[in-house]
């Protein structure tokens, strides 16, 4: 029986969006991969996204969202006896449709503060691990809008960009210890679970003149956990059928 | 079990390739060999094209017992006509282009050369060679792939296309040109199915860099601390040719132990970071 591509990989996952658990999840776990998912999202509300054979290779840690302390410690626990994390993904962030003018302080905290905090505190606890195993996988999902500009996305598109800076930089500090450091850019994008009817004014902008799955990163993002894709580190490729090859 | 470094791992599923029809110019060295033989080990049909029949034949050779089929055609992608001639030989072979990949390029003898010693000569040749071959390739396979409504094309730039280079006009001109090509592709052909990607090197170690390996970076100033190899580049044009990416169009993938992560200070060395 042929090998799976991520067997005995363990992989840490952060998803605060329901609508992309089950589809960054399952592609890991159908590879061979364990799951460790950290989420806000009640285990109830995503099992049955999620094909029911699968669900025993997935250890879900459910934490508030705007509690860091917790997760600190939480981390710190978990990562104490399991000494392997070979791949760290974290899903996209809750997008915020927001004109500038109504952007409130609490919408800044939230982005800045609480999930991007949340990403960067669990890339660091998992950094330790990878760099005492010199060896690793990181791999952030972004918004395209953290390289273009979109209306009443002020802070989002900000907040993207910060991730696309740490995938840079990181990528930089830790190319030395053979962990890579990557984000998949994604586009307009609807799924089953957040189906979208108002897409037919943009799709003449996008170049393959459809809307975007979720499912559609899986192929970059195995790519990019493959053993032939060591070479990539501190870049962003993106998945949105070329919208942003004439942003 | 670690990832990197270990040569009996398992590689990527891809799907899409098995019997499907390929064309890879510059396809008897380098790059270009590794991505015929990496696709024809995954079944595909490869048409490989070049001036030299010595190194096209054994690329032929060294692929006899996978179980895609590899066979040459001698061109020289800077003429049109014989362009033309190629694409309408694939098609009398295979019926089929279901992957164009523009990799035939120039690059030791237009490196390091200073501006007021390029040659008219020298760089109307490099125009031909890495930018206007491509474009003739492209246009010739169009038609085809817009009928059928389908198609890939691949073209192979540099990191040089993305920044400058010290006497290295010609290189990072036509190589920057080969990424702008392949938007325009992705944004004008998108419609029609079909999809234009992009691969970006750094520092792969080949015949064809083999003069001007003098000039390239020591790998100490690459991030990742070592240089990249054509079966790596194999393989990410392996990815691209596959369904797996079909939802990829105008895309850029380089593939440079992190050089370009570092923008004008590519060593990514920092006089006050840690260390």
């Amino acid at each position: 029986m042929k090998r799976k591509l991520l067997a005995n990989k363990i992989a840490l996952v952060s998803c605060f969006d329901i609508n992309w658990i089950s589809h960054v999840v399952t592609p890991l776990v159908e590879n061979g991969a364990h799951v460790i998912l950290i989420t806000d999202v009640p285990r109830l509300s995503f099992s049955n996204q999620i094909d029911a054979n699968l669900l025993k290779f997935i250890t879900p840690i459910i934490l508030d969202s705007h509690d860091l302390t917790q997760l600190d410690k939480t981390l710190k626990e978990f990562l104490s006896s399991h000494p392997q994390i070979d791949i760290q993904l974290n899903a996209p962030i809750p997008v915020l449709n927001r004109n500038y003018l109504d952007t409130t302080s609490g919408d800044v905290i939230n982005l800045f503060q609480h999930y991007l905090g949340f990403i960067f505190a669990i890339i660091r606890a998992t950094g330790e691990v990878m760099l005492a195993n010199r060896s690793g996988r990181i791999i952030n999902i972004v918004s395209g809008l953290g390289r273009r500009g979109l209306p009443g996305t002020v802070a989002y598109s900000a907040s993207q960009a910060a991730i696309l800076g740490l995938t840079r930089s990181l990528g930089l500090e830790w190319a030395p210890f053979n962990i890579n450091v990557n984000a998949i850019g994604i586009g307009w994008l609807a799924s089953e679970q957040n189906p979208t009817s108002d897409f037919d004014s943009i799709t003449k902008f996008i170049p393959l003149r459809s809307i975007g799955h979720p499912d559609d990163i899986q192929g970059l993002l195995l790519y990019l956990l493959s053993p032939f894709s060591t070479y990539i580190t501190g870049s962003c490729i993106n998945v949105d059928g070329g919208l942003i090859s004439h942003a | 079990m670690m990832f990197n470094g270990e040569q009996n791992e398992t590689p990527q599923a891809l799907d899409g390739l098995e019997g499907k029809v390929a064309i890879v110019t510059g396809g008897g060295t380098g790059l270009g060999r590794s991505i015929a033989l990496s696709l024809a080990a995954y079944g595909t049909n490869v048409i490989i094209a070049g001036r030299r029949t010595t190194t096209l034949k054994e690329v032929e050779l060294a692929s006899v017992a996978l179980p895609g089929r590899i066979s040459l055609y001698q061109a020289d992608i800077s003429d049109p006509s014989q362009v033309k001639q190629l694409i309408e030989y694939t098609l009398q072979q295979y019926s089929v282009i279901d992957v164009l990949f523009n990799n035939a390029g120039l690059i030791g003898e237009i490196h390091g050369v200073p501006l007021w010693e390029m040659s008219d000569e020298l760089w109307q040749k490099a125009v031909n060679v890495n930018l206007s071959g491509p474009f003739y390739c492209a246009r010739t396979v169009s038609r085809h792939m817009v009928n059928r409504g389908m198609g890939k094309i691949i073209n192979v730039s540099s990191v040089y296309g993305l920044r400058g280079g010290k006497d290295n006009f010609a290189y990072t001109i036509t190589k920057g040109g080969v990424i702008q090509l392949t938007r325009s592709l992705a944004v004008s052909l998108g419609r029609y199915g079909i999809t234009s990607n992009c691969i970006v090197p750094g520092f792969i170690p080949t015949e064809g860099t083999h003069d001007v390996r003098s000039g390239m970076p020591n790998t100490k100033f690459i991030p990742l601390n070592r240089a990249g190899t054509p079966d790596e580049i194999g393989q990410l044009g392996c990815f691209l040719a596959s369904s797996n990416s079909d939802y990829i169009t105008g895309e850029l993938f380089p593939i440079d132990g992190g050089s370009l992560a570092g923008g004008f200070a590519p060593t990514g060395y920092n006089p006050g970071g840690h260390t």
